[in-house]
């Protein structure tokens, strides 16, 4: 009896012990995403699917944000060594002491949009003047109003145009409020066509009904999605190991999803139950446009984007200065194509060939 | 009493004035909850039904009161909500009634550790008050000053804290315990030390020790003001965990359900809604175990006192 | 009470109290009292509202504790004799515990005094018995009528068997008829517990005379000794007492008393 039990200990401690034994081998990393779970963040819920991140050794945990998340504000505190984050947001907090660093630019280009009715006549900025404006706040005005100035009109002064906080939804363009509304490609644009008349009656809306801005194309945009780590932390032994094997793991996934949208979007779709799969399908689809073709390679920071990036933060006051040198660097992310291409050879981390898939805009996005 | 119901089976009249009238009592509540409900739906409908037939817009007084909020954008039919429970969250996928209970299930398991956290921790304060009037002169404008401070705004720094000392699970329980120990601290002092002062005397004429007074007069006398507290408690522990999940990242809860439904509220009003409908029912059942734990517990109180 | 041992119970010497009100005033509740009180018997305290009567009988009891002067009880002193549990208080008010039955309200001090769980119950129910309220055991206090509560609250004070009952106006809140029954009641009980000294609290003169071996007459603010009156009234005592004339004779005295012309009428009375 008493030997029974003493096996059955064993049997149980053997049984507990086993899976952190696994788990030790892994190194633990944590990265702060600056919204809910969603197809933006495809790249990293791919590369975890698949396993990616194991393979590199880590034992990454991927925490998803929210309203009241401030990514900077996390990592900065220690509660994540790395974050997603736009650059804007980045270059204010760094200005405020956060002590972070960019480690690779994701997103080539801007998803940011201006929108307006195809009926309108307002096929430009310029046509914007003596218009009503919708804009986002909290720092995401400020790409459109470069791009008003740039067309010779003064955001700030009401002669010129109404400028209009817009709220999360696209309610006060689609009921024709205001003239222009600010959308991402990836999330509000798909709500305007996703959107179903109260008799039920869809499509409403197609891509043909309206006019697509491009900052990128007027040269106002501000760069976006990026991965930052804190550097107290960076600066330790071994860190730049496991930043480098991160970002390796994560072109991966990104480049995983550029050819498999539908399979990325349902990754997504098993971490988040209330989203909608049309809605991802489109988001994951448009966030690829973002991210590829990759000129230099992906996550490799393009100085001149950078720079134009900060002209903006600094003419519109989200910083007082240019920052230092040092607050993006390039090295770990061609560090990390060169793992990433040990791991897999047949990765494709350019992209030069990538095309867009068509994808079919759903009634609500569901 | 009862040898007398067995001689003469014809009713003995205390026995009969004794039992049915709980039965009414009960199926009077219970009809009067229905009725209180049609009477909401009714006037949900009925809102929706006439600002529809006036087109959206009632001319009074001049001007016009502008009634778009009752379209079926911003205010869905009932039956629309309904048919969102039982509809497919996401394509091909479960039902959302059935995402909405894991969601409700992980966001009662939240807020039940919050109330259970703040009860204790309230219930403890209360107890330190009762018996020091330096520490209740020193401590409560505090904790009074706390419930000032918005939840919104301390919520991330909670989590960011908690995250760093590595008890990121605890977050959520403990920005529920915030919203929830205020009531119990303020309820229980009062239960504790409004004891009437013969009763204390009483106490005093047996020489009976601080913790006997404590255990066989302040708390039993303290009991229903603690209900009363923690039936507050119960439903501001679920907006607590609601509140806490949004900072917290979590993608599991109902708080995530109503983010990302609200955004896309122009797509599918009804879906929010059904998540806010569950959200309440979630809260209005915390309250109600509660009640039932209340009736069994404070088992002394007259009837009409409810 | 002839009979009765005359061995002091209670003394209460030169008590005076002073306390300060609630405008920071001090009031000048009781002046020098003296008088003693001995075993066996039933002594009333009677006197104008804020004559300090309660206040005596609760420094007797040590919940509150003269300004100047000493009392014993039991040859010791208050403090000694609440922590040896010398005696039981009846307050005005019942003072039950809403969350106990009647049976577990009269355990209460037995619980607080240790006693075996057995005896308790034993002890409970005996005095449940004596008060005749031994088929309500189970009732919450919400349940019984005034009157009903106060024996209860009576039996509670019994249970442990003091040997001293204190009794703050404990049938004040009570209308006439039942008052009546209930000082027939306490009567009763206290012819059936030998040696028990009663002090009792009262405003009702007849009360005071019905119940008592003597009643002692305070004055209004500051509360003196105004003069003790022997009830030699014959007992048992029943209704047909309230009829005697002599009934009648020391309620007037005690009446003329509390107007404070006691020497003059009392003669009168005589």
């Amino acid at each position: 009896m008493r030997k029974l039990a003493v096996l059955l200990i064993i049997a149980l401690l053997a049984l507990t012990i086993a899976p952190l034994a696994g788990a030790q081998d892994l190194a633990p990393l944590r990265v702060q995403l600056q919204w809910v779970t969603q197809a933006q963040f495809a790249g990293y819920y791919a590369a975890q699917a698949l396993g990616y991140y194991e393979e590199a050794g880590l034992d990454l945990e991927i925490l998803p944000g929210g309203p009241d998340i401030g990514p900077q504000q996390v990592v900065s505190a220690g509660g994540a060594e790395l974050g997603i984050n736009w650059v804007p947001s980045h270059l204010a907090a760094a200005e405020g002491g956060s002590g972070n660093v960019i480690i690779s630019q994701i997103f080539q280009r801007s998803g940011l949009r201006q929108v307006t009715w195809g009926d309108s006549g307002i096929e430009s900025f310029e046509d914007m003047e003596g218009k009503i404006v919708g804009v986002w706040d909290f720092g995401n005005q400020f790409p459109v109003f470069a791009s008003l100035v740039k067309a010779g009109i003064d955001p700030y002064n009401p002669d010129d145009v109404t400028i209009f906080i817009q709220p999360f939804d696209m309610n006060a363009f689609l009921n024709r409020e205001i003239d222009t509304a600010s959308a991402m490609t990836y999330n509000e644009l798909a709500q305007v066509f996703e959107f179903v008349a109260e008799d039920g009656s869809f499509p409403v809306y197609t891509p043909e009904d309206v006019n697509i801005i491009d900052l990128n194309e007027f040269g106002t945009a501000t760069l976006e999605d990026m991965v930052f780590a804190n550097a107290e932390w960076l600066a330790q032994d071994g860190s730049e190991a496991l930043a480098t094997a991160f970002l390796a793991a994560s072109y991966r996934g990104w480049a995983y999803c550029r050819d498999n949208v539908q399979e990325c979007a349902d990754f997504v779709l098993a971490e988040g139950p209330t989203l909608g799969t049309g809605h991802q399908v489109w988001m994951m689809n448009e966030v690829n446009k973002l991210v590829w073709p990759s000129e230099n390679g992906i996550g490799i920071t393009d100085p001149d984007l950078f720079q134009q990036t900060v002209d903006i933060a600094v003419t519109y006051e989200i910083i007082s200065e240019a920052p230092a040198d040092g607050i993006w660097r390039n090295d770990l992310a061609e560090a990390a194509h060169v793992m990433a291409m040990e791991m897999d050879p047949e990765v494709d981390l350019f992209g030069a060939e990538f095309e867009a898939a068509e994808v079919e805009i759903t009634a609500r996005g569901e | 009493m009862v040898a007398n119901a067995q001689k003469s089976p014809s009713t003995p009249p205390l026995a009969r004035a004794e039992a049915p009238p709980a039965d009414t009592s009960a199926v009077r509540r219970v009809a009067g909850i229905v009725a209180l409900v049609i009477l909401a739906a009714l006037l949900w409908e009925g809102a929706k039904a006439f600002a529809s037939s006036v087109d959206y817009a009632l001319p009074i007084a001049g001007a016009t009161l502008d009634l778009t909020v009752f379209n079926d954008q911003q205010l869905p039919h009932l039956g629309a909500i309904a048919n969102a429970f039982v509809q497919p969250a996401q394509r091909n996928g479960p039902p959302l009634y059935s995402e909405l209970l894991s969601a409700s299930a992980f966001t009662l398991q939240m807020a039940i550790g919050g109330f259970l956290m703040g009860g204790i921790i309230g219930f403890a304060l209360a107890v330190i008050f009762a018996h020091s009037r330096f520490m209740q002169g020193g401590c409560l404008p505090y904790v009074v000053a706390s419930q000032t401070v918005p939840i919104l705004a301390i919520a991330p720094m909670i989590v960011i804290w908690l995250g760093r000392a590595g008890f990121q699970e605890l977050a959520i329980p403990v920005i529920a315990a915030y919203l929830t120990f205020f009531p119990v601290v303020i309820y229980s002092l009062r239960g504790l030390t409004a004891v009437p002062p013969t009763a204390l005397e009483l106490m005093n004429s047996y020489a009976a020790s601080k913790w006997e007074t404590l255990v066989k007069l302040r708390l039993p006398n303290a009991l229903p003001h603690i209900f009363t507290a923690l039936k507050l408690s119960a439903t501001a522990s679920v907006v607590g965990a609601i509140i806490g999940e949004l900072p917290s990242g979590i993608q599991q809860g109902l708080g995530i359900a109503i983010l990302n439904f609200a955004r896309s509220y122009t797509q599918s009003p009804e879906r929010l809604w059904a998540t806010i409908v569950m959200a309440g029912a979630v809260g209005i059942g915390f309250f109600v175990v509660i009640v039932i734990l209340e009736r069994l517990i404070v088992r002394w109180k007259r009837p009409e006192d409810g | 009470m002839g009979q009765k041992n005359v061995a002091t119970v209670i003394s209460i010497k030169n008590i005076t109290k002073k306390f300060r009100g609630s405008d920071g005033e001090q009031v000048h509740a009781i002046d020098n009292i003296n008088f003693d009180i001995v075993e066996g018997e039933f002594i009333s305290l009677i006197g104008p509202s804020g004559c300090g009567k309660s206040t005596l009988l609760r420094m007797i009891a040590d919940l509150i504790e003269p300004s100047e002067g000493t009392i014993s009880v039991n040859g010791k002193s208050p403090r000694q004799a609440r922590l040896d549990r010398d005696y039981g208080f009846v307050f005005q008010s019942p003072t039950l515990y809403d969350w106990r039955t009647v049976l577990q309200n009269v355990e209460l001090p037995l619980e607080i005094m240790k006693y075996p769980k057995a005896k308790r119950r034993e002890r409970a129910e005996e005095m449940l018995g004596l008060v005749e309220l031994g088929s309500f055991v189970n009732k919450y206090p919400w349940q019984l009528s005034g009157g009903m509560q106060q024996r209860v609250s009576i039996a509670r004070a019994l249970a442990f068997e003091p040997t001293i009952l204190l009794m703050d106006e404990p049938f004040g809140a009570l209308d006439e008829m039942t008052r009546e029954r209930m000082n027939n009641e306490l009567l009763r009980i206290w012819t059936a517990i030998p040696h028990m000294t009663v002090v009792f609290v009262t405003h009702s003169i007849a009360e005071a005379v019905y119940l008592s071996d003597r009643v002692v007459v305070l004055s209004a603010r500051p509360g003196r000794l105004a003069t003790i009156i022997d009830v030699d009234l014959p007992r048992p005592r029943g209704p047909e007492t309230r009829d005697l004339d002599q009934f009648f004779h020391l309620t007037s005295q005690v009446r003329h008393s509390l107007r404070g012309g006691v020497g003059d009428l009392s003669k009168v009375i005589e």
